[in-house]
């Protein structure tokens, strides 16, 4: 048996970068680009790529933030910009 | 990106594995379960196995929802895209799973409507682009998922998009795990618990397993030192003696978890009476329905579901994959029968399961050597 990794690019194109935005449990850190209407922001992940994202379940977001997001809803702080003083 | 790069310092990870080997005692064998599918995902990603001494044994875990998803389940879903004027849509994965009679893009193949979206809000706005279609959204996951598809039906229902409907296969963690740990096949030595599960649902939840199996639990982040550092946390409780549910990747999970997440859940969904896993069987209340107050929005109310049961074929091990009794290459049909391209079993299909890790990061070696 070869010891190849072997390139599963339906696998690629499903996931980001790899991994599937159905896994169990891992959430994927993305930037707040600008604050929408109705609990939306569009965030930034890692390669610049935008998407909307549910931001109800994390209170007091600014721009700047990095978010972990699962499957289009953050669900927590990966780290927070610095607030205004 | 800061809190990603510091974590994977290949100079951090020599100094965790030495003392890793420091701290294990010769001649016995630690048997250390990885729960979550993107754990089994990242340490074959980025060989964090090879840094462990030949007796740290990673077994790895039910923790793949596509994985655990019952061939039944599949073809109740199949059975739902080919009802006249559906939208079916479902994550990119699930779309090659194996029912009994094909795959979902198998069905999209003979003329169902299967559209796969990134996010129930992604379903959600192809039902309100289309509304004289039907829309049903297929919705798998854990408690890292679930408040995904709760945000998505309250905003449904806020917005009155009458023509949403959800297949709910939502799943709960620690069923399974008392299942596992019951199971007198499997003996483990401790567990390294699920970051995300964790920032949603908290640490008390995995309180059980120390208290009553008397099994150390780490909570641990994605990232090879992340891994690295649980492994050595698990280790140092056993040789102090200790048992206990630690917090590795507490930059991120609160101990009480995500109160609005849990909040949200509560409203939107209830727990079944009983659910089948892959490879487990039905296990009691281990699964997620759409409450009494969501009632309009269940597919499975909306439409007659067949309710199908279908055995694993009886060349696929993956139930004995997903309960860590045996390896990946040592089924009978990893990487021949079997392969990503044609999956047997769902352990192939999806990225995060443990036989397709396996297969994707050339992890073939059966021996390991102590570094």
């Amino acid at each position: 048996m070869s010891a190849t990794p072997v390139t599963t690019s339906h696998v690629a194109a499903a996931c980001v970068e790899d991994h599937c935005v159905t896994c169990s449990d891992e959430a994927r850190p993305m930037r707040v680009a600008s604050l929408g209407q109705a609990g939306l922001a569009t965030c930034l992940d890692e390669r610049g790529v935008s998407s909307e994202v549910m931001v109800d379940l994390v209170g007091g977001i600014v721009e700047g933030d990095v978010l972990l997001v699962h499957a289009g809803v953050a669900i927590a702080f990966a780290s927070r910009a610095e607030r205004a003083r | 990106m800061r809190f990603v790069d510091e974590f994977r310092d290949p100079e951090l990870g020599r100094v965790l594995a030495g003392e890793i080997l420091a701290t294990v005692e010769p001649g016995r064998h630690y048997k250390i379960m990885e729960v979550c599918g993107g754990h089994t995902h990242s340490i074959y990603k980025y060989g964090v196995d090879d840094l462990l001494p030949a007796n740290v044994e990673l077994v790895h875990g039910p923790g793949c929802p596509v994985c655990v998803i019952p061939m039944g389940r599949v073809d109740d879903g199949i059975a739902l895209a080919h009802e006249p004027d559906v939208i079916f849509t479902c994550f990119g994965d699930m779309l090659r799973v194996p029912g009994a009679d094909g795959t979902l893009l198998d069905a999209k193949a003979r003329g169902a409507d299967v559209r796969m979206v990134y996010s129930p809000l992604d379903a959600l706005r192809i039902a309100k682009e289309n509304p004289e279609r039907q829309v049903v959204f297929f919705a798998i996951g854990f408690e890292t998922t679930a408040p995904s598809t709760a945000l998505t039906l309250k905003r449904a229902k806020t917005e009155g998009v009458a023509n949403f409907s959800c297949m709910c296969n939502h799943v709960t963690i620690v069923p399974p795990l008392r299942a596992l740990l019951d199971s007198p096949d499997l003996r483990l030595d401790g567990f390294i618990g699920p970051g995300h599960v964790a920032t949603v649902v908290g640490g008390r939840p995995f309180e059980f397993i120390p208290a009553d199996y008397g099994r150390p639990v780490v909570i641990s982040g994605f990232e090879p030192v992340d891994l690295l550092q649980s492994v050595q946390m698990i280790l140092r409780q056993l040789a102090d003696g200790r048992c206990e549910v630690e917090n590795q990747y507490a930059r991120v999970v609160p101990y009480e978890g995500n109160r609005p997440a849990l909040a949200v859940l509560a409203e939107v969904f209830e727990l079944r009476p009983h659910f089948e896993w892959r490879g487990l069987g039905f296990i009691s209340q281990s699964a997620l329905k759409l409450s009494d107050a969501y009632r309009d929005f269940d597919a499975e109310v909306r439409y007659r579901v067949p309710g199908v049961r279908v055995a694993d074929p009886k060349a696929c091990q993956c139930g004995e994959v997903l309960k860590g009794v045996i390896k990946p290459w040592e089924c009978k049909v990893f990487g021949s029968a079997c392969t990503p391209e044609h999956a047997i079993g769902t352990c192939m299909v999806s990225p995060e399961g443990a036989c397709a890790a396996y297969y994707n990061y050339g992890r073939f070696a059966r021996e390991r050597e102590v570094v």
